[in-house]
């Protein structure tokens, strides 16, 4: 989703950063102009490597000392940082820039195939969990999931920043030519 | 509350069981996710809004468990307290006499009483045992003392009636030897109580009395006699005794039977409770041939409640002498009456005389006299009269006393035929006092036993005098010659020319002559038994289960080759105890009143089918839990 964007944005001679983030803000994608770096942007996402945990207020408020201050930031997470997403948020809008949140989840988070009694491994953190997943717990899951992205929506709301909520098993171009024009981030 | 297998207990080692298996079986299968943070949210949230969370978790293990404690107190088998004591005796004794046929609402008494048997049976606790005796004349035990409850149960419900008289003194007996052996027993009678009361000694246990029936109409022929008249013109005369032992008027007609066919038959005008009715035919011309049978059969109309006291038999015999031998001291008194009995050859015999023939095979007479002179052991096959003496083995060490009062006698008896002996008393100097035995019927009754009574052994049969006629002024009373006639037409199984027989139950002697081999016995009913005959030629058969007439047929070796015999025995029932179906409220058992009311019915309380059928509940819920999740 980052390379689609920034391929667009190069195509329109706009200056394209990519600052990736796990617990801290990591070396970025210096911002660059013109079409023809769109190859460099593709070979750098393909170089981009899992991090650690997520740290959404540290990463944020780096952010936003090191980026321009002027111009469109998109925020592409899932935001499941254990110590919250609203408070984190306040360091993405204000000033002269443009805010935009694209809240991903997989299909597998939105509604898990999973049954029965489980122990569930973060692949981030390595904390656990154990479940007895049933019928039931699968509905509160999904009230859970829910309840999650209304949360996501209305803390973008209150800060300014355009909410976007995808799953990464929406087909790409159905999210890029519907979704985010539908929502004024591509023209 | 007790527990009938508390050894059942060891089944709740399954409990642990499952907590392991339940332990075991959560080992959770580790799965990667993005995130737990959505699920550690979504299980605080449940923990916070359900409370019985953790107990829902753990729901079928609980079920589980309470499943197999309720499995685990059924089998060990809950039940009420009672008065049942672990190693307890239940002698039951079944009486499967005649009016225990006697039908009441679609079953018979029998039929009633097996099943209240079988629900004692059932209710029989842990180390609890029984026996069950089936009695009607006699007694049997029909199973060892067992705690088998299946085999107790089979061997109730094996019991038939036979149509025979009730006694009680075997099955008492037999029951308190069976007792003899135990700490602790409690005889239970299943009966209508029709029997005349336990005389014999104190009952050292506990008496039950269950009363099986109802009163109901009955009516039936109990008693039946016959002679040819003294005109000499041999006409048969036919006595026959209906009576009414139920509670309202009955009508009915009597008929007489030879060879099938009517021959003669009567209407009654009315026979009131409780009263008689008594008839003679005349059998005249039409009198059947010799070795023939008369049946008389009674019809009542409405209701009756017996049936196999509604027919009798009587063969007509040829009139031949009756052999008597007399053994014992002069006296000329006895030889005088013997000397006036009809048809009776008498031979005089020394006592080692009758023991050396008996041992040399010789024909033997059909009955043997001993007056004050006891046999060392009863000869088998012929009738013994004892005047002052008794039988070996019957009576041991007897009462003496002096002067003993006349208290009853039983009229209907044969024995006891036109004559009374209200003229003895005070007439008898001394004499024994014979209590009841097994087999041993009182003819004449003194206070604490009879002074005349009817013995019967395995292989003996008689009549016990129990005083010395000198020591009386009995032969000088006119019942004596009656008595002594009644007393060896009933040994000698004749009546005068026609033969009421035997009992049901007894014990049918025929003597064939000592070269006979086998007897072909053609019982009522048509079926054929051959029986072997007995090493001094006798036939002696217990099979006579079945009223009706007995057709005894065999060969006897004659010069030149062999003639065939016939001979034609009835059994009859021909008892007012037995006809007299309305059931007693209360037994006389040793001088004690046992009635219904104190009959305790251990009836068990059992829990485990409410605690079995419960489990199944649990394990149906806990199955639906487990698919629902």
């Amino acid at each position: 989703m980052a390379a689609a964007l920034g391929v667009i944005a190069l195509g329109a001679e706009d200056r394209v950063g990519i600052y990736p983030f796990d617990a801290r803000l990591a070396t970025p994608f210096r911002p660059l102009r013109g079409r023809r770096n769109a190859h460099r942007l593709f070979g750098w996402l393909g170089a981009l490597e899992i991090g650690e945990q997520t740290d959404l207020e540290a990463s944020l408020r780096s952010f936003r000392a090191a980026a321009p201050r002027r111009g469109m930031v998109i925020l592409i997470s899932d935001l499941l940082d254990p110590e919250g997403y609203d408070e984190p948020l306040r360091w993405l809008g204000g000033g002269s820039r443009d805010a935009f949140l694209i809240h991903l989840l997989s299909p597998q988070e939105i509604d898990p195939p999973l049954t029965g009694d489980l122990r569930l491994v973060d692949v981030e953190d390595g904390s656990r969990a154990d479940v007895s997943i049933n019928r039931a717990i699968l509905s509160a899951y999904r009230r859970t999931v829910e309840g999650f992205r209304a949360g996501v929506r209305e803390a973008c709301t209150r800060r300014g920043i355009v909410p976007l909520t995808a799953s990464t098993g929406t087909p790409f171009d159905r999210l890029v030519l519907g979704t985010l024009r539908a929502r004024r981030l591509i023209e | 509350m007790n527990w009938a297998y508390p050894d059942a207990r060891w089944f709740l080692l399954f409990i642990p069981a499952v907590i392991l298996l339940y332990f075991l079986r959560l080992k959770r299968r580790e799965v990667q996710v993005s995130s737990t943070l959505l699920w550690s949210k979504v299980l605080e949230d449940r923990r916070v809004n359900s409370p019985f969370q953790r107990f829902r978790r753990s729901l079928l293990l609980l079920l589980q468990i309470l499943a197999i404690a309720l499995l685990t107190a059924a089998l060990a088998q809950p039940e009420r307290e009672s008065e049942r004591v672990e190693g307890r005796v239940h002698l039951l004794l079944v009486d499967a006499s005649a009016s225990m046929d006697a039908t009441e609402g679609g079953e018979t008494r029998l039929a009633r009483a097996r099943r209240l048997a079988r629900e004692r049976v059932r209710g029989m606790g842990k180390g609890e045992r029984a026996v069950v005796i089936r009695f009607d004349r006699g007694a049997r035990a029909v199973t060892p003392v067992s705690a088998d409850r299946d085999l107790l149960s089979g061997a109730i419900g094996s019991i038939e009636t036979r149509p025979t008289i009730t006694s009680i003194d075997a099955a008492m007996e037999l029951a308190l030897s069976i007792a003899r052996n135990e700490d602790d027993a409690v005889a239970v009678i299943y009966s209508d109580g029709a029997f005349p009361a336990w005389t014999g000694g104190e009952i050292p246990l506990p008496v039950e009395y269950v009363r099986v029936g109802e009163a109901a109409p009955s009516s039936g022929v109990t008693a039946l006699a016959s002679r040819f008249d003294l005109s000499g013109a041999g006409r048969l005369q036919v006595f026959v005794e209906v009576r009414n032992a139920g509670s309202a008027p009955v009508r009915g007609t009597l008929s007489m039977f030879a060879g099938g066919a009517i021959v003669r038959a009567a209407e009654t005008e009315g026979i009131e409770p409780g009263g008689r009715w008594s008839h003679s035919f005349e059998a005249g011309e039409e009198a059947p041939e010799a070795s023939a049978i008369l049946e008389v059969r009674w019809e009542p109309q409405g209701e009756d409640a017996l049936e196999s006291d509604n027919r009798a038999w009587l063969a007509i015999e040829p009139r031949g002498e009756i052999t008597l031998w007399r053994v014992g001291l002069p006296n000329f008194l006895l030889d005088d009456a013997l000397g006036a009995l009809p048809r009776v050859r008498v031979s005089m015999l020394a006592a080692e005389e009758v023991a050396g023939r008996a041992q040399a095979g010789e024909p033997l007479p059909d009955v043997i006299l001993w007056d004050r002179i006891a046999p060392e052991r009863m000869i088998p096959g012929p009738g013994h009269l004892l005047f002052g003496a008794l039988p070996p083995g019957v009576w041991e060490d007897p009462q003496r006393v002096e002067f003993p009062p006349i208290v009853a006698w039983d009229r209907r008896h044969p024995v006891n035929r036109f004559l009374t002996y209200g003229t003895l008393e005070g007439e008898i100097a001394r004499g024994w006092i014979l209590p009841a035995r097994p087999g041993t019927v009182p003819l004449l009754d003194s206070r604490g036993g009879a002074l005349i009574s009817i013995f019967q052994g395995p292989e003996a049969r008689g009549i016990a005098v129990g005083f010395d006629l000198l020591d009386s002024k009995w032969p000088l009373k006119p019942s004596f010659p009656f008595f002594l006639f009644n007393a060896v037409r009933f040994l000698g199984l004749s009546e005068g020319g026609a033969a009421t027989g035997i009992r049901a139950g007894e014990l049918l002697s025929v003597d064939g002559g000592e070269a006979v081999e086998r007897y072909e016995i053609e019982r009522p009913g048509g079926d054929r038994v051959d029986v072997e005959a007995a090493a001094d030629g006798w036939l002696r058969y217990s099979g006579t289960d079945r009223l009706g007439a007995y057709r005894i047929r065999w060969e006897e070796p004659v010069a030149g080759g062999r003639e065939e015999r016939a001979r034609a025995v009835p059994v009859n029932l021909l008892s007012l105890a037995e006809t007299d179906v309305s059931p007693r409220e209360k037994l006389e058992i040793a001088g004690r009143e046992i009635s219904q009311e104190a009959a305790s019915t251990l009836v068990r309380a059992e829990y485990w089918p409410w605690l079995l059928a419960l489990a199944i509940l649990l394990l149906l819920v806990e199955w639906f839990e487990y698919h629902r999740r």
